[in-house]
């Protein structure tokens, strides 16, 4: 038997590669760290599924409206983008998400949904108070020049939103509250017309300063911050 | 180098060459043997280490290596539904021992070698184990999930068979 045990001892000769053998070892502490997609593992499976559902999901809540079970999910989505974008992009957001929401409300409309209408105009004049929130920060530290110069940019855009919202909602007789309903267009010609006063005008000028003056006074925020563009207008050319 | 691959570290060196061993006297094939075993110390670091982060550690990691190769092993046969002969050309000799003696070792080895091959698998694994490695009766018994007055009883009968076939 000991004749036996010594034969079976002369396997210890055998002895792996020592390149391998130190290889292997960084290898398998390695493994983890190097990161390998298997599309057709479970968990890749799961992921794709999983995204894929959430993909169709935020796309089909696309063309919900408020009162909608996908319209948290069409607001979340927004609310992500509204996130991710640079500051000074906010505003041109802004501006496509007010007009989602007056096609919103013009959709309601069209559907006759007028249990779903207070809250489409809800989220409508949500949208302005941040288009306002924001325009106010958006100059606040800045020299007044480049602060004018951004309010006559909004200017145009701010208008053509309270023109539509003035046809669709007033087509309906529903009441809004104005003073919010007009509210960054308030803001904006409150702001240039401040801006008039303090410079020297030509005659023509001060005629329109004195209209937007007017108009403003009489509560016509639209048409005050018309005749103040108009003004610039004017200048510009000269 | 984290602790957790420290200790496996220590681990792996300690048990590297006998794992190996193991496995190329079971398949016969440097390449086989090699990939079964890198496999074996993977799935054992795995284990290992999720146990270590989660503050537990994995009782006898030699014993765990030692199966999962064990368990490897019968895959690759099972994939290949074949025994292959031993090719003692492709053994690693590790020592610088004069020409002569290299043949006499050479030449037990290949007879118990070929001598294992024909003894039954588990026969087979114990005597690795036990012989070769110099693992403890109860030390073969857990690799086994046998107890360990079995186990004695088949080293015993191992070793019996073993005899038989080089005598034949």
């Amino acid at each position: 038997m000991k004749e036996i045990i010594n034969q079976i001892e002369s396997l210890r000769e055998i002895k792996p590669d020592s390149f391998w053998v130190s290889s292997t070892r960084g290898k398998i502490f390695e493994e983890k760290e190097s990161f390998s997609f298997n599309f057709f593992s479970k968990p890749a499976m799961a992921t794709f599924a999983t995204l894929s559902f959430v993909t169709v999901l935020m796309f089909s809540a696309q063309t919900a409206n408020p009162g909608d079970t996908l319209y948290l999910v069409k607001k979340m989505t927004e609310k992500s983008r509204f996130a991710l974008v640079p500051q000074e992009s906010k505003q041109d957001l802004d501006f496509l998400l007010a007009h989602r929401r007056l096609d919103e409300v013009s959709e309601i409309v069209r559907k006759q949904e007028i249990e779903k209408l207070s809250l489409a105009i809800k989220e409508l004049e949500s949208v302005k108070s941040r288009m306002q929130k924001n325009f106010a920060q958006s100059v606040e530290s800045k020299p007044r020049e480049e602060a004018v110069k951004i309010a006559k940019n909004l200017a145009p855009a701010v208008l053509e939103i309270e023109d539509k919202e003035e046809l669709l909602i007033g087509s309906l007789g529903v009441v809004t509250d104005t003073n919010l309903s007009s509210s960054t267009a308030k803001e904006l010609a409150f702001f240039l017309i401040q801006d008039y006063q303090e410079r020297s005008l030509t005659e023509m000028d001060q005629v329109l300063f004195d209209k937007a003056v007017k108009e403003f006074e009489n509560e016509s925020y639209r048409s005050a911050l018309r005749t103040v563009l108009e003004i610039g207008q004017v200048r510009e050319v000269e | 180098m984290n602790e957790a691959q420290k200790r496996f570290g220590q681990i792996y060196d300690d048990n590297i060459d006998k794992v190996y061993r193991f496995v190329f006297l079971k398949v016969n094939s440097k390449e086989v043997a090699e990939d079964l075993t890198a496999e074996a110390f993977t799935k054992t670091w795995k284990v290992f280490e999720k146990k270590f982060n989660q503050k537990k550690s994995l009782e006898n990691p030699e014993a765990f290596c030692y199966r999962t190769a064990r368990n490897l092993v019968i895959d690759h046969y099972r994939r290949q539904g074949r025994r292959q002969t031993v090719p003692v050309e492709s053994v690693t000799l590790a020592s610088n021992e004069n020409l002569e003696k290299k043949v006499a070792v050479t030449s037990d080895m290949e007879m118990v070698m070929k001598a294992i091959k024909n003894i039954n698998s588990d026969y087979q694994d114990i005597i690795i184990w036990h012989y070769l490695d110099e693992l403890s009766v109860s030390e073969v018994a857990e690799i086994m999930g046998k107890s360990e007055g079995a186990t004695r009883v088949m080293v015993h009968r191992a070793l019996e068979s073993l005899k038989n076939v080089l005598e034949a």
